[in-house]
């Protein structure tokens, strides 16, 4: 059967904070999940959270956001409680970004109920791994997101099973991430 | 005949610079700049140092639209390097892939991107209220695309089980022979695009130029895109892979941090236009029999028609997809050897993706670990043909309004679907 829950991480792994949900959705994939759950790395897909939304009841999008807090800074909250500035001009197919996607499944009657977590990034630029004000919180969005999905497991009367084992020699040759490492930008400008 | 000052400022928030600047004087054009900015000079430092079986999930990491085109390219580029012929289970698989990347890619341009512009909208959410059976062709086809590259690649977006020498992990033949309704509802689908497109009329606007597109001399005469040994110029004919650098030429300007490329001419052109242009007979009999319905006949030099250009290919992919699967589902999938040897040298690979010829070249010490990289994409090979483009349109059209000047030129740099930097995208909230 699909998924009735979905954890979405959007980012870009090779623009530093940018990458959080992809790192936040790389250790939620290490966990064990009941059927009914599907954890997905969606990268810069962007527009393609439109049909990740379609066939699932609850949605937990987890992505770098920009609110103006002090970098670090834990944000969640439904979708109903925010609303995202118009999207960017499109002049190009790289213009439709995921307040695009969230907005034309609205307009499709694509309305899972949807959470949203994310962390005010301090860092933008062209470099791989987390700051360190970003990195500190990583395992609190990852708890934050079981407890969702805990609580909606809960009102769907899917036994609770979240059980916090590791799957044994995943196998992920993403670029490999640095979690205690300064952020590595590159050294060469050219 | 009025001064025009048009200043498009498309801010992508953060790096990407999508700025049109046009300004005339007595009829003159006294300013005109393209400045848009995709920067692969800062992968190929992060590149370097790194062993040579991560660059591929790195370079695919590049763009979440054409990521199973940085996959390809990547992928080419290594075996070029390691001295590899992938089996033809691999090189049917990774068509596949392509293919998917090929068709999403399409049709969400031309739909979501260029159609608003010929409907008379101005995104694709009021299409949504006017046009809804396009929207949902489009998110249809989309999802196609995504799940055949799910499939094949492991991922929807940003494959991971594509790497050299095969794959690490290989689909179901089950689940590929399970695509072919949906390979064949999608013909259906799009004979219906082609019907909404042949009730729009193209802005008509000529100029001839330079066309350039990967090219197999030892191929099996299929439609060149996923894998090349040579390049192909309408002015220059062919031109080994190995000395791409010959054709891309690339040099800095002032107003752009991405490089500008030239050939023979001062500007050419490389995406889907391009291709069929050169590619035409090697194309699919439905995606000719598309182009015929769509007045699209070679050589054709109007760039309004890359979006035309797309549809055709996208028949292309969809039929050849069903090719594929067929021949997957005739030979079985098995397990096969994955070796790479591993040694100093340099590898050079091309893959034709959705908006041109993007190429990757590495540079391996003994250890097989990254000592240099270059890669060039289409955007930067476009740049200085959009210019050249708009410099010759302006003049022909400073008689209309400003705003429907400043609208042409949009939907000729749209046309091209330039990658503005796939740079973040962290959400910007507000709170109600």
């Amino acid at each position: 059967m699909s998924a009735r829950v979905r954890v979405i991480g959007a980012g870009n792994l090779l623009r530093a904070d940018d990458g959080l949900g992809v790192h936040v959705v790389q250790q939620l994939e290490a966990l064990s999940w009941p059927a009914e759950v599907e954890v997905l790395d969606v990268g810069t897909g962007g527009l393609d959270i439109v049909h990740l939304l379609g066939d699932a009841t609850h949605v937990c999008l987890v992505d770098a956001m920009q609110m103006g807090g002090a970098p670090g800074t834990v944000y969640e909250f439904a979708r109903a409680d925010v609303r995202f500035p118009a999207a960017a001009g499109q002049v190009s197919m790289h213009g439709f970004g995921l307040a695009t996607a969230l907005e034309l499944g609205e307009k499709l009657g694509i309305r899972p109920e949807l959470y949203l977590v994310g962390v005010e990034p301090e860092c933008l630029n062209f470099a791989e791994g987390l700051s360190s004000a970003v990195q500190a919180q990583v395992d609190t969005v990852v708890q934050i997101v079981q407890h969702k999905v805990a609580a909606w497991l809960a009102q769907l009367e899917v036994p609770a099973a979240c059980p916090r084992q590791p799957r044994a020699g995943k196998p992920d040759a993403s670029p490999r991430q640095r979690r205690d490492a300064p952020l590595r930008a590159p050294t060469d400008g050219r | 005949m009025p001064d025009v000052n048009i200043n498009v400022h498309h801010i992508t928030r953060l790096e990407g610079h999508g700025n049109i600047v046009v300004n005339t004087k007595n009829g003159e054009i006294e300013e005109l700049r393209l400045e848009i900015v995709e920067s692969p000079r800062f992968f190929e430092a992060m590149l370097r140092g790194r062993k040579w079986d991560e660059a591929t999930h790195i370079t695919c990491r590049i763009c979440g639209i054409c990521s199973c085109g940085h996959t390809t390219a990547s992928l080419n580029a290594l075996e070029n390097w390691a001295g590899i012929e992938p089996s033809s289970q691999t090189k049917k698989l990774r068509k596949l892939l392509f293919n998917g990347e090929q068709i999403q890619s399409h049709v969400l341009h031309v739909l979501y991107l260029a159609a608003p512009d010929f409907l008379g909208v101005g995104s694709v959410i009021p299409l949504i209220e006017t046009h809804k059976e396009v929207v949902l062709i489009a998110l249809r086809l989309k999802r196609l695309g995504n799940d055949l590259c799910c499939l094949v690649g492991g991922r929807h977006v940003h494959p991971i089980a594509a790497a050299v020498n095969g794959f690490t992990k290989l689909p179901k033949l089950a689940d590929l022979v399970a695509l072919r309704p949906r390979l064949e509802a999608a013909r259906a689908d799009l004979a219906a695009v082609v019907g909404v497109l042949q009730t729009l009329t193209l802005p008509q606007f000529e100029r001839e130029t330079e066309y350039v597109a990967l090219n197999q001399t030892e191929g099996n005469g299929e439609y060149p895109w996923q894998w090349g040994d040579s390049i192909l110029s309408s002015e220059a004919g062919l031109i080994p892979l190995e000395e791409y650098r010959s054709v891309t030429n690339e040099y800095l300007v002032d107003h752009s941090v991405a490089k500008h490329t030239k050939h023979k001419r001062d500007s050419y052109m490389v995406g889907a236009l391009s291709r069929v242009n050169l590619h035409y007979d090697k194309l699919h009999p439905a995606a000719k029999q598309v182009a015929e319905a769509l007045g699209l006949s070679v050589p054709t030099h109007n760039p309004f028609m890359i979006n035309l250009a797309q549809v055709v290919e996208t028949v292309h992919a969809v039929a050849h997809s069903l090719q594929m699967i067929d021949e997957l589902e005739a030979a079985g999938l098995r397990e096969e050897d994955r070796s790479v040897p591993v040694k100093a040298g340099t590898g050079i690979g091309a893959a034709d993706v959705p908006r041109g010829i993007l190429f990757h070249e590495y540079s391996m010490d003994e250890t097989g670990t990254l000592t240099g990289s270059n890669l060039v994409i289409p955007t930067g090979q476009n740049l200085a043909n959009i210019e050249n483009d708009m410099r010759a349109l302006v003049p022909q059209i400073l008689d209309r309004p400003q705003e429907e000047v400043r609208h042409l030129c949009e939907m000729l740099v749209r046309a091209y679907d330039p990658c503005i930097s796939c740079a973040t995208h962290a959400l910007e909230v507000d709170f109600i």
